[in-house]
Order: structure tokens, then C-alpha cells, then sequence
């Protein structure tokens, strides 16, 4: 599904690695609500709580090229719960940061795909230029 | 305008009937025209002529039911024998910018057609005429300045705050004061929350500039041009819209259900009561049940039906659930614990399907962003965070909303607060969160259908959703209209998906497969929440409340 996230996630994660800036900027809905329930300013950004983001993509070792459509999931270590998504057609995915308490070490990023099987992951620390607030890891995937 | 009965009207409508048949495109859609006809006529204008896409309101003397139909392509319109009664009614239109020219009414008599030909003035000035949807459209200012503009819909139109002469200054205030109404408020019932929420100035400053830059603070007209949506053409004209009044003003029908005997339910939002209508009479009842903290809000948000046919109500600032048994008329209360049971607890969720599996029903608490699972045989509730072991977006609130249960009870609910779908498993509490594609879509209400597909509203992204369970991926439609701001979708048993909105006054019926969609007019300013589409007639049937005008809606598609 070629989805304007999936056009996002492209432009974010270039950007990410070219500025060296903040991809996952959390938008604020902190505190204030209307009488409808929801904030004053919803989009308001606010990067007070934002941790580190996760961005990557599924590769097939056996042809080359990205994964469409794997299941990408990311869990924290010792915490009962996960969060999924799916890559675009050119097998990218996205994660938006974690809150600040989340020690990046601790999230593991894991991919599936009906026909391949994980291989492994490759993790990419950014350089300092880059910022710390995106990290990159790559799903190695082959044929079962 | 003239008014005259005569049986040969019922051959010329037998003859529209032919002529719309013989139409490209529409030739199996069997139109309004098909019927024998209690009334007819045809709408006209100096500028136009003949005009499609009115909409003509009938309502007879004392009754509290108003049926309405839809001028064709040659300004005819036909009520069907079936519909109207023999009786005296009262006459009304909607076409954006137009207005009867002088008040309208029929006498209908059994055995005749009566005819009731309308010619329509122009108005000079619409801004009476337009919905928040053409407010938003006609407004100057970028998405981001509008976005906050949203949640006004919840209480009142737009028309309201651009109608206003409010400067910056004085908005700050207006913005202040309204952060302290209850969700559960109209401009017929507005309730006060007991825990203050406050404002910090310079995001209230920042929202009060811009509508004070849309408003009357500085001229006496808008500075820009107000801009209205077309009226109804084609297949958006074969419907019958029948609105049942209710008795007070005051009732805001907030989720309206069907029953197995033909009847209506709703929950009010305002007040403590839950309603029925039998829509064949227009019979309404009421059951009250009791009010726990007298000094807070009253009114309830979600009803859900669970496995045995009792009513389940969210009950909002009263804390805790209710349910009701339609057979006894009797209420069984689940107030909040103590320690959950604070100035601020409110429920507005409840999710009963499946707690014929485990005994256990869903519900959410606003306040703490959390999820809540209710023990029905003990009272007790277990508090469930699914976010606290997924700690994403920051400082972002998450607020789970919307609930559907699987067969096994797993519950599946809308981060209204955020962009994310999420499950929790019933056994293990593990949750799991699914960013919908769109980011911060704000999904809302939902279905889950017996394939094992949710269906959803984005309200803030202006689409509708499906998320596949088994597959664990989304798709997504933008609905027509921008600003539409979908609340809730309905999957019919054709595959075609309903909604409803607190802005365009419209329903819309979409068909994913096809991507085409209809949206009918509906006429009168109309705020939708929860909706419902009975599956059991051909066609099916739509159902709603107008949440700020006291009166449930029914709509039947003629095609």
C-alpha cells in the first residue's frame, strides 16, 4: 500500500540521515482538552518526552532489494506489550520515538514475511553528527 | 404555490417513474417515483427553473415524526401513500441559498394525490445556510490553525464562533471558560466539570488570534468568500429521511441501536435516562437510572448490546457502568471502586459483546488514558494501561475510544488521543499497538465485522479505515468532502461502508470496492455520533441521533 506514511517514512528517514535531525518528533496533546475531550492544540509539538526512534528496512538477501509488506515488530525487553507495523513497497519502515525512559538497548526490532525467514538484524548506531534520536536497523531476510 | 388533489397525479407519477427508469445510469434505480404518491410537486426558481437536490419536508399537525424526499433532475419530488397519512402538513426545503417563498403547506386525503408546486426565492445572504463543514472550507488559515476548531463541533456549529465578535483578548477568556464543560454538553443542557482544567495563555492566545481573525471582531461581513457545498444530484436523490422528535429539547441521543422487536434505543448524553422509540408510532420511553454523584455531569456516551439483549451505558462523569434489561425495565448499577472513583473518573466506552465468554466487559477512563475490564459478577474492575509498557510518541496522549471484542473477548480500541489501533489480550493483558498509516488520524468509533475486519473513523485525518486482524495491515479511503471529520463507520451487508459526522450535515455511503460514494443531505443542522445501519431491510436502513437537536434519524435509500 503505497500510503502517504509510507511516503513519509521515506522523507523523514532522509532526512534523519542527511541533517542529522529529529525524525520522531512527538506532537503534544498534553493537559489541555476542550469541552469535546480532545487538546487545545493538538499538533502542538513536544519534544520534552521524545526518546529514540527506529527506522530501517526488511531486505531479501536471496534477490536483492526491499521486503513489501513484512510484518515489522518492536518489544522491549521485559515489558508486555508490542507495537507493529508493515513496510512499503520499497520494504521501509518506521518507528516514531519511544518516551525517554526507554533505553534503545532494550527495544528489539524483529521482522516476518509469509516465504523468508529472518536471518538477522544489523543495527546501525547513528554518529554524533547524526544525533542519537534515530537509530537504524535492517531486517537480513532469506528464503526458509 | 398551489395545493390540489387529484388521482391523476398518481398517473403522472407512474410517468416520472418511466422517465427516470429510461435515465443513463440510474436505470436500476427505482427512485422515489416508482411509488403512488400522497403528495407531489415540482421546485422552482427565477434563476433556475426547475431544481434538483431539494430537500422537501412534510410534518403533519401534532405529529413528531417529519418525513423528507428529494427534488429529481426536473424539480419533482413525490411522497409515497404509504408515508403520509391523511392530514394536514406543514411544508419546509433545504437548498443552500434558497428559502420558500412564502409558508408552505398540504392537505393530503386518502385515495388522492395532492400536489404542492414551490417556487423558491433567493437569499441575499447565506451565512445562515452553511454547515461547519462549508465554515471550515470558506475559512482562510492553514490546517494546523483550523485543527483545534474540531472539538467546538462537539457542543456547537462553527457558525457560532464565526458569527462571534469576540477580540483575541476576549477569546482567550471564551477559550478558558469552555475547556471547563463537560464533554456531555449541548447548547440546551451545558454541564460544568467538577475538576478545573487549565489553559496555558499562549496556546490560548495562539487559537483566540486566529479566530479572531475569522470572526466580526473587526467587520461587519467576512473578509472572505463563504463557500457552500452543491446540492444533492443523481442517486443522492433517492432517499427518504425520517426524523422522530423527541420530547424535550434538551435529549441528546448520542448511540443509537435497533432491537430485535423493531424498537429504537439511545443513550442521552445529557441527562440519566435511557430511551426508546418505536418508530412505527413515534411512542417514545424513557428509564432513568440513578444518579451516583449528584454534583457532577450527568448523561451517558456508548451503549452496546452484550449476548443476552441487556443495554450496557457508559456512564461519563457518574463513574462506572450500567445495564439494563429490556424485559424487567431494571437497572443493575457498577459504580467505580474508590480508589478509581475520583473527581475526574470518566467512562465513556463499554464493551459488552463477548462477557458471555469470561464475565468481563471493557470500558476506558478518560482521564487516565486507561483501559478498565469490569468483573460482572463481582464488581470488581482491573485497570489495564496499554501504553505504559509501550511508552510511544513522546509526550503524545494516547486515549483509548472506540471497542470492539473478538469472539474470545480480546479487546481491540481506537487511540482516539493519538494514531493507533490496539489489541489487548484478555488472558494476559500483553498489548499490542498498530500506528495506522495515516499519522495522527485520531481513530474514533468502530466495528469489527465477521470476517474479522475493523472498521473505523479518522476524524482527524478525514478517512475511513480498515484494519485486517489476521493480517495485521490497514487500508484507508479519504471520505469526499474535506472537513468531514468522520465520527463513526458502519459496514452494510453488501460491503459498503455508512458514516456519519458532527459537521457536513451528510451521511455518507461508500463503496470501498468501487471507491464511488453518495452522500445525502440531511434537513436539518444535524450533529451525528454513534451510528447504526439495520441489515435486516432491502435496503438497509440507517440510524442516528441528531445529538444537539433532540430527534433520531432514519434513512432509506431507495436504491
Amino acid at each position: 500500500m503505497a500510503d502517504k506514511r509510507a511516503e513519509n517514512m521515506k522523507n523523514s528517514a532522509r532526512a534523519s540521515l542527511l541533517l542529522g535531525l529529529v525524525v520522531a518528533l512527538p506532537l503534544a496533546l498534553a493537559g489541555l482538552a476542550w469541552a469535546g475531550g480532545a487538546s487545545l492544540d493538538e499538533d502542538e509539538e513536544d519534544q520534552s518526552n521524545a526518546g529514540v526512534s527506529f527506522f530501517g528496512f526488511a531486505k531479501d538477501l536471496d534477490r536483492g532489494g526491499g521486503v513489501p509488506d513484512a510484518k515489522v515488530s518492536a518489544e522491549i525487553k521485559n515489558r508486555n506489550a508490542s507495537l507493529v507495523t508493515r513496510t512499503d513497497d520499497q520494504g521501509h519502515f518506521k518507528f516514531s520515538g519511544f518516551s525517554k525512559d526507554i533505553d534503545p538497548k532494550d527495544v528489539e526490532i524483529t521482522c516476518s514475511k509469509e516465504g523468508l525467514k529472518l536471518e538477522r538484524t544489523v543495527r546501525r548506531q547513528p554518529n554524533a553528527a547524526e544525533g542519537a534520536a534515530s537509530i537504524e536497523v535492517d531486517c537480513l531476510m532469506v528464503k526458509p | 404555490m398551489r395545493v390540489r388533489g387529484t388521482l391523476r397525479s398518481v398517473l403522472v407519477g407512474i410517468a416520472f417513474a418511466l422517465a427516470a427508469a429510461a435515465k443513463p445510469g440510474d436505470a436500476e434505480a427505482p427512485g422515489i417515483k416508482a411509488h403512488n404518491l400522497a403528495l407531489t410537486g415540482r421546485i422552482t426558481s427565477g434563476e433556475e427553473g426547475a431544481m434538483e437536490g431539494v430537500l422537501v419536508s412534510t410534518q403533519r399537525d401534532g405529529s413528531p415524526i417529519s418525513i423528507t424526499v428529494v427534488t429529481d433532475e426536473t424539480g419533482r419530488y413525490g411522497f409515497p401513500v404509504e408515508r403520509l397519512a391523511p392530514g394536514h402538513y406543514a411544508l419546509r426545503i433545504r437548498a443552500t441559498g434558497y428559502a420558500l417563498g412564502a409558508p408552505a403547506a398540504a392537505d393530503v386525503r386518502a385515495e388522492e394525490t395532492a400536489t404542492a408546486d414551490l417556487a423558491l426565492r433567493k437569499l441575499a445572504d447565506v451565512s445562515g445556510e452553511l454547515t461547519s463543514t462549508e465554515w471550515f472550507i470558506s475559512m482562510p488559515g492553514t490546517a494546523e490553525q483550523k485543527r483545534p476548531l474540531i472539538e467546538c463541533m462537539s457542543c456547537h456549529t462553527l457558525e457560532r464562533v464565526v458569527r462571534s465578535r469576540f477580540t483575541a483578548d476576549q477569546f482567550v477568556g471564551v477559550l478558558k471558560r469552555m475547556a471547563n464543560y463537560a464533554n456531555n454538553s449541548t447548547m440546551e443542557r451545558v454541564q460544568a466539570r467538577v475538576v478545573d482544567r487549565a489553559v496555558p495563555d499562549d496556546r490560548a492566545r495562539r487559537v483566540a488570534e486566529y479566530l479572531a481573525s475569522v470572526n466580526l471582531s473587526r467587520h461587519d461581513r467576512w473578509d472572505y468568500e463563504l463557500k457552500t457545498l452543491p446540492r444533492p444530484t443523481g442517486r443522492a436523490t433517492h432517499v427518504i429521511v425520517t426524523e422522530y422528535d423527541l420530547p424535550r429539547k434538551t435529549i441528546a441521543p448520542h448511540d443509537v441501536r435497533t432491537d430485535a422487536d423493531g424498537f429504537i434505543w439511545y443513550s442521552n448524553f445529557v441527562e440519566p435516562y435511557i430511551g426508546r422509540l418505536d418508530p412505527r408510532t413515534g411512542a417514545h420511553a424513557e428509564f432513568a437510572y440513578p444518579v451516583a454523584k449528584p454534583n457532577f455531569p450527568t448523561g451517558a456516551l456508548a451503549l452496546e448490546p452484550d449476548h443476552d439483549g441487556n443495554w450496557w451505558l457508559a456512564l461519563m462523569f457518574q463513574g462506572g457502568l450500567a445495564r439494563f434489561d429490556p424485559r424487567t425495565k431494571t437497572f443493575r448499577m457498577f459504580p467505580l471502586p474508590p480508589e478509581l472513583n475520583d473527581d475526574t473518573a470518566q467512562q465513556s466506552m463499554v464493551m459488552p459483546r463477548f462477557s458471555n465468554i469470561d464475565g468481563k466487559v471493557w470500558t476506558n477512563d478518560v482521564n487516565s488514558h486507561s483501559i478498565l475490564r469490569l468483573d460482572v459478577a463481582t464488581g470488581a474492575y482491573e485497570s489495564v494501561d496499554p501504553f505504559k509498557d509501550m511508552p510511544i510518541g513522546g509526550n503524545r496522549q494516547h486515549s483509548p475510544y472506540g471497542m470492539a471484542a473478538d469472539k474470545d473477548n480480546d479487546l481491540y480500541f481506537m487511540d482516539f488521543g493519538d494514531e493507533n489501533i490496539g489489541r489487548v489480550d484478555a488472558r494476559t493483558f500483553r498489548a499490542t499497538i498498530y500506528p495506522t498509516p495515516t499519522p495522527h488520524s485520531r481513530p474514533r468509533r468502530t466495528m469489527l465485522d465477521d470476517t474479522g475486519r475493523l472498521w473505523f473513523a479518522e476524524f482527524a485525518a478525514n478517512k475511513l479505515g480498515m484494519f485486517d486482524i489476521a493480517r495485521e495491515s490497514f487500508k484507508e479511503w479519504d471520505v469526499p468532502t474535506p472537513h468531514t471529520y468522520p465520527y463513526d463507520v458502519y459496514l452494510d451487508r453488501n460491503g459498503v461502508l455508512w458514516s456519519g459526522t458532527m459537521s457536513s450535515d451528510r451521511v455518507l455511503r461508500f463503496d470501498p470496492q468501487s471507491g464511488t460514494s453518495i452522500e445525502y443531505l440531511l434537513p436539518r443542522q444535524t450533529n451525528i455520533r454513534r451510528i447504526f445501519v439495520d441489515t435486516t431491510t432491502t435496503p438497509v436502513t440507517f440510524w442516528a441521533g441528531n445529538n444537539h437537536h433532540a430527534s433520531i434519524i432514519k434513512i432509506e435509500p431507495l436504491d
